[in-house]
């Protein structure tokens, strides 16, 4: 049985500790994809404790030898689309992304650029391009959160990311940088 | 844009957010509660029988003939904010309240945290609605109205009222009054201290429109659109919002810069129009008729309004009234509204090709009822003699567990 084993049998048995260790090394990764995917920082925070407690709570029904990341990833995923389509009418500020004022005002604004374009797509969309682009996950493991096979992850992304490219914002923000 | 730069941008534009504070809080406040459960299970079941008892003579002592009914899961008024101190003005102002007929409200947070709002008082509920503890009492005359509830962040949540804009900075469980406006209808604040609020003195809605506050509502200033009256409004971003009214509907992509035109009604056709949002792409106009006899109208955008498709409406048999749109995913959406027939009604549409399907719900109710969707969960509230009938299902609807509050002593009709 290897370390992770262990931990996962301790944790399913009501051991906090160990599940706290098992999920330690995904929080910081769970956290990214829902900023990414939320854009408020707050809102990222309350949707990673959420989908902590969910995984908490459904430990039980995970199947032993599988991998845990994608798993999670999955609970953070559904967790984000669960908030942001509860609160349609939320606002994406960059100060409520950045704690301190000089992180947002230091923003390119193709970086900026980058959250609007992402904000324009569907939910679905998105986490594609979050999962492969930013965490660096491969196909692979894009399938198991957002299911389907590697193959149609990998076409669904390069689908997104040309409709991405095609942002008329980005387009023009490119422009005015480059100029 | 090549791959690398892509990744470059997502570094550039997240990896600054302040990393997250402790992942396990709730796991940790979760498994406390359990244990602190069983502790008080088995040493201190005596002790808990004596609270009980304890605890219903005082509520009944404090609510005369209030008292919860039988059966249901709401928690006495144990730990109710006390009556806001308000300054000689604003004592001055809330004097001259003019009663309203109570309608209840609802906002939630997430799938387990929500507020109910009835007459002037609000309720709280952090297990998914299944107990709900008061958390402002109202005043004690009870002749407001809270006409709007709204979640900001997770500490602050807005309540505009007949008397005022109430807030609370603590996740809702105890609220100030920040302002003393009686005219303050529908709420939407895109932060703690930057809000948009629909305004009239006009119950029928003829004389509304906008404001802005930029210090969380201790003052407003005119927020013109150009659109007269303003119903609706809702922000999507930080660029996109809506603007609607019984003219019509109008939008900004430049921060409210300039507002353009994207749907235009003819002149007393209909009396009110609700917009709702899911991003800056998907969102759905409806209409309400004017004289309640013309057939309502929902339209559909998927291209953040520059076109706009009907997408029928629901059909009840005895027409909709007082109804309220929620919309709950890119190209879903519910209409809640109430027939003499039925009772509550709820209308959903899951893609325009399926049409709208009308069911009627587990409850009957004399006020229109009002709907809050977050994923699957969904918490619906309704008026029904001096009760508040709250239901919340976790599965989109198709099962609902029903809560009943007596509300008799919030409500002066």
């Amino acid at each position: 049985m290897t370390l992770s084993e262990g931990l996962l049998e301790r944790a399913k048995g009501g051991d906090r500790v160990a599940f706290e260790e098992l999920f330690t090394p995904h929080a910081t990764d769970a956290f990214r994809l829902a900023v990414a995917m939320l854009q408020r920082r707050e809102d990222a925070e309350d949707a990673v404790q959420n989908a902590m407690l969910k995984a908490w709570r459904r430990l039980g029904t995970f199947r032993s030898g599988c991998d845990v990341r994608p798993w999670f990833l999955t609970i953070v995923a559904n967790e984000c689309r669960s908030l942001r389509r509860g609160r349609w009418w939320s606002v994406v500020r960059l100060a409520d992304l950045y704690s301190d004022c000089a992180s947002w005002r230091d923003s390119l604004p193709r970086e900026m650029d980058l959250r609007r374009a992402l904000a324009q797509l569907p939910a679905d969309q998105r986490l594609l391009l979050v999962l492969h682009y930013y965490l660096d996950l491969p196909f692979a493991e894009v399938a198991a959160v957002v299911g389907g096979s590697p193959e149609a992850a990998k076409s669904r992304t390069f689908r997104v990311l040309r409709k991405l490219r095609l942002s008329s914002e980005l387009i023009e923000a490119g422009a005015e940088v480059q100029s | 844009m090549d791959e690398h730069e892509l990744r470059q941008l997502f570094h550039g534009a997240y990896d600054r957010v302040q990393p997250l504070r402790d992942p396990f809080c709730r796991v940790r406040e979760s498994s406390d509660q359990r244990r602190a459960q069983w502790g008080y299970a088995i040493s201190g079941g005596l002790a808990a029988l004596l609270a009980f008892f304890t605890l219903v003579a005082l509520l009944l002592v404090r609510h005369g003939s209030s008292a919860p009914s039988a059966g249901t899961a709401y928690q006495p008024v144990t730990g109710a904010t006390a009556p806001v101190v308000l300054s000689p003005l604003e004592v001055a102002q809330v004097a001259n309240v003019v009663s309203e007929r109570p309608t209840p409200r609802v906002a939630a947070l997430s799938d387990q945290v929500a507020l109910v709002s009835v007459g002037d008082s609000i309720l709280r509920a952090s297990d998914a609605g299944q107990t709900w503890r008061t958390v402002y009492p109202g005043r004690h005359d009870h002749a407001g109205n809270v006409r709007d509830l709204e979640w900001v962040t997770r500490d602050v949540a807005f309540a505009a009222s007949n008397y005022g804009l109430l807030r609370s900075d603590d996740g809702g469980r105890s609220w100030r009054l920040v302002n003393a406006r009686p005219d303050l209808r529908r709420l939407d604040f895109v932060s703690g201290s930057v809000g948009y609020v629909v305004a009239g003195t006009d119950a029928q809605g003829s004389d509304w429109h906008l404001l802005r506050t930029d210090d969380g509502g201790a003052a407003f200033t005119a927020y013109p659109v150009g659109l007269l009256p303003v119903t609706w409004v809702q922000w999507v971003s930080d660029t996109h919002a809506w603007a609607a009214g019984p003219q019509g509907v109008v939008a900004t992509t430049d921060g409210g810069e300039h507002w353009q035109e994207q749907l235009t009604f003819g002149k007393g056709v209909f009396s009110d129009t609700q917009v709702g949002f899911v991003d800056a792409g998907h969102g759905f106009a409806y209409l309400r008729s004017a004289d309640g006899q013309s057939a309502p109208t929902v339209y559909q955008t998927s291209d953040g309004g520059r076109h706009w498709r009907g997408v029928g409406a629901p059909d009840t048999r005895s027409g909709l009234k007082d109804d309220q749109l929620a919309v709950t995913g890119p190209s879903s959406a519910e209409i809640i509204t109430r027939s003499e027939a039925d009772g509550v009604v709820r209308c959903t549409l899951s893609g325009s090709a399926a049409g709208w399907k009308c069911l009627p719900q587990p409850l009957t109710a004399e006020t229109g009822a009002r709907e809050v969707a977050r994923g699957p969960f969904r918490l619906l509230t309704a008026l029904r003699g001096d009760q508040v009938v709250i239901a919340a299902s976790s599965d989109a609807g198709t099962t609902w567990s029903t809560v009943e509050v007596d509300a008799a002593a919030w409500t002066r009709r």
